[in-house]
């Protein structure tokens, strides 16, 4: 009767442990306890590369603290970053301008957004990634 | 820690929200005719919860109003029964099924909580319907804004919308966290229709069929397939519960099932056939006939209100990606090598979504065997024909597509095959409840 207790016991044991292992819980919670939200973020979405979570989120910390809108345009396929922030809004006026992945700022993208670069002035810029204003 | 706490914290509201009003303290009834297992309560109050957020999302209501009149609500009903519902909960009965449910759950939040990353699908369309229903904005203000897919249906999105802003950190994967709940109970339902299993086989079932179901690239993701994996596996439990038992004309049983039939077409496009292909079923029930009739208005109603939004109200195209006019010039320019190449096209990317998908080799047994055995009964006959309406559906939207097939057959063939795969587990889980004594001594 024990040892019947006992095997069913050591079979919770190996579907729980194999449960563990299969969805990397402790690798998560390890992850959880050391990495906060925005660092992971950030490894997912990149700083200034794919997405650019972290540039954008950048921007919006430093220089868009009384704006919620902006015009964000990647050079390189991927969806739009700016569904990750809710509370920014598609600036249509194009006064808000974040360029992501350019390796030069006169680029055909620009072009077919109907953006002279001309129009506007660097206020920063961190590897391919830029933020401008309309002057 | 916070956001450990948090999710934790997520995971009880999860439960409060979907432990109510239907469960064997308050609706004693409704609990034995489905068959006694809080397990099978979690999905009626889920489908509950879907049509008051599906309600709401037309109206522009503050998340937070929106749970805390739930809340309250359901509150009310907890102290009404407070120390039965304490000694419900604390109950040895089912004990190490509780404890696992809780784990998985838990597990799994952990493992979304550290990927955060939202697929391709989920970046481009759907978070942008949740942050318009994050904002407090309502379902109309979807067609103002310059949104990719604004066609799409939106409830999924309000879901995620609304437990990202009801929870401790506002953090937007914790709204992504009830799509995993949701998936959990339905593979629990599951799991719990094999009544020849002691709790340890259940356990091991749920373990395989999560093996054999999950695709981390889109459970994870912000996608709604398995949303609607999991609402098929409840409608097919209804189907079950309806069907098995003398509850033809349980009325209540007759309307929570014309809810998961109302709730399906706003998760996504697919939605709108499955639930025309369920009202079909509905009528081969020994339902009376002014039910059948009235079900079948009220759905038509609920697919033709959407349709008249979209197509007449905001004049948008393609509602469900293919026109008739596609139709029209398939039949004038009728090609006999051209189709043979479509359907062969086919049956290659439903044999490599049957792979992806181990799942579906599962359900696939079961069929074969009640085809083979002759073991066609009247409960079967429902997923039998479902199935057969979904194969004809899969190979006419490849055929009248007006995309690429290829790409089209790569980006979506798999996703269909997942969706339907938890509905036809039931046929197996008669094979097994029938037969399984011989297989699972």
């Amino acid at each position: 009767m024990i040892i019947k207790k006992n095997r069913k016991i050591n079979i919770y044991l190996f579907v729980f442990l194999i449960f563990t292992t299969n969805t990397h819980f402790f690798n998560d919670l390890y992850n959880l306890f050391y990495r906060h939200y925005e660092e992971r973020m950030i490894r997912t979405y990149g700083f200034c590369n794919g997405i650019s979570y972290g540039f954008i989120k950048k921007i919006k910390d430093k220089f868009l603290l009384f704006e919620n809108k902006v015009i964000i345009i990647n050079n390189d396929i991927f969806p739009a970053s700016l569904g990750l922030f809710p509370d920014l809004l598609e600036d249509k006026e194009k006064n808000n301008l974040i360029l992501l992945n350019f390796t030069k700022l006169n680029q055909k993208k620009l072009i077919q957004h109907s953006i002279n670069i001309d129009d506007y002035k660097l206020i920063y810029n961190e590897d391919k990634c830029y933020f401008l204003k309309k002057k | 820690m916070t956001e450990i706490f948090s999710i934790i914290t997520q995971l009880i509201i999860f439960l409060f929200l979907t432990l109510f009003p239907v469960n064997n303290i308050s609706t004693p009834f409704l609990y034995k005719s489905l068959g006694k297992s809080n397990f099978f309560c979690i999905p009626i109050n889920i489908l509950i919860l879907l049509f008051i957020f599906l309600i709401c999302s037309f109206f522009s209501i503050n998340l937070h109003y929106v749970f805390f009149l739930i809340f309250v609500t359901y509150l009310l009903i907890f102290f009404n029964s407070f120390y039965k519902i304490c000694n419900e909960i604390l109950n040895k009965e089912n004990l190490s099924l509780k404890f696992f449910f809780i784990t998985i759950n838990l597990f799994l939040f952990f493992d979304l909580a550290y990927n955060l990353e939202i697929g391709w699908d989920g970046l481009a369309t759907w978070i942008f319907k949740a942050n318009n229903f994050y904002n407090g904005h309502s379902y109309f203000n979807l067609f103002e804004q310059e949104i990719a897919f604004k066609q799409y249906p939106h409830l999924g999105s309000y879901t995620w919308a609304f437990f990202w802003k009801n929870s401790l950190i506002e953090k937007e994967y914790f709204g992504r966290l009830f799509y995993q709940y949701i998936y959990v109970v339905s593979v629990f339902v599951i799991a719990n229709s094999i009544k020849i299993f002691s709790s340890l086989k259940i356990i091991i079932t749920i373990f395989c069929l999560i093996l054999l179901s999950q695709d981390y690239d889109n459970t994870l993701q912000g996608y709604q397939d398995y949303l609607l994996f999991s609402l098929l596996i409840f409608a097919g439990k209804l189907i079950q519960t309806i069907t098995s038992r003398n509850n033809s004309n349980n009325l209540l049983l007759n309307n929570f099932f014309l809810l998961s039939i109302i709730i399906i077409p706003w998760i996504k496009n697919e939605g709108a056939f499955y639930s025309i292909f369920l009202v079909i079923l509905f009528f081969l029930s020994r339902s009376t006939f002014l039910i059948k009739l009235i079900f079948s208005l009220l759905v038509i109603l609920n697919i033709g209100s959407h349709a008249f939004i979209v197509k007449f109200i905001y004049k948008l195209e393609s509602l469900y990606q293919f026109s008739f006019n596609t139709i029209l010039l398939l039949f004038k320019n009728f090609d006999i090598s051209s189709l043979a190449i479509k359907i062969s096209y086919i049956f290659l990317y439903l044999f490599h979504g049957f792979i992806k998908y181990p799942i579906t080799i599962l359900y696939l047994f079961g069929i074969l065997y009640v085809v083979k055995y002759k073991k066609i009964t009247y409960q079967n006959k429902f997923f039998l024909i479902f199935f057969f309406m979904q194969c004809l559906f899969i190979f006419c939207i490849y055929i009248l597509s007006n995309a690429d097939l290829v790409w089209h057959l790569q980006t979506s063939i798999k996703r269909l095959i997942l969706q339907t795969s938890g509905f036809y587990l039931f046929i197996t889980i008669w094979v097994i409840n029938n037969f399984g004594k011989k297989i699972f001594p």
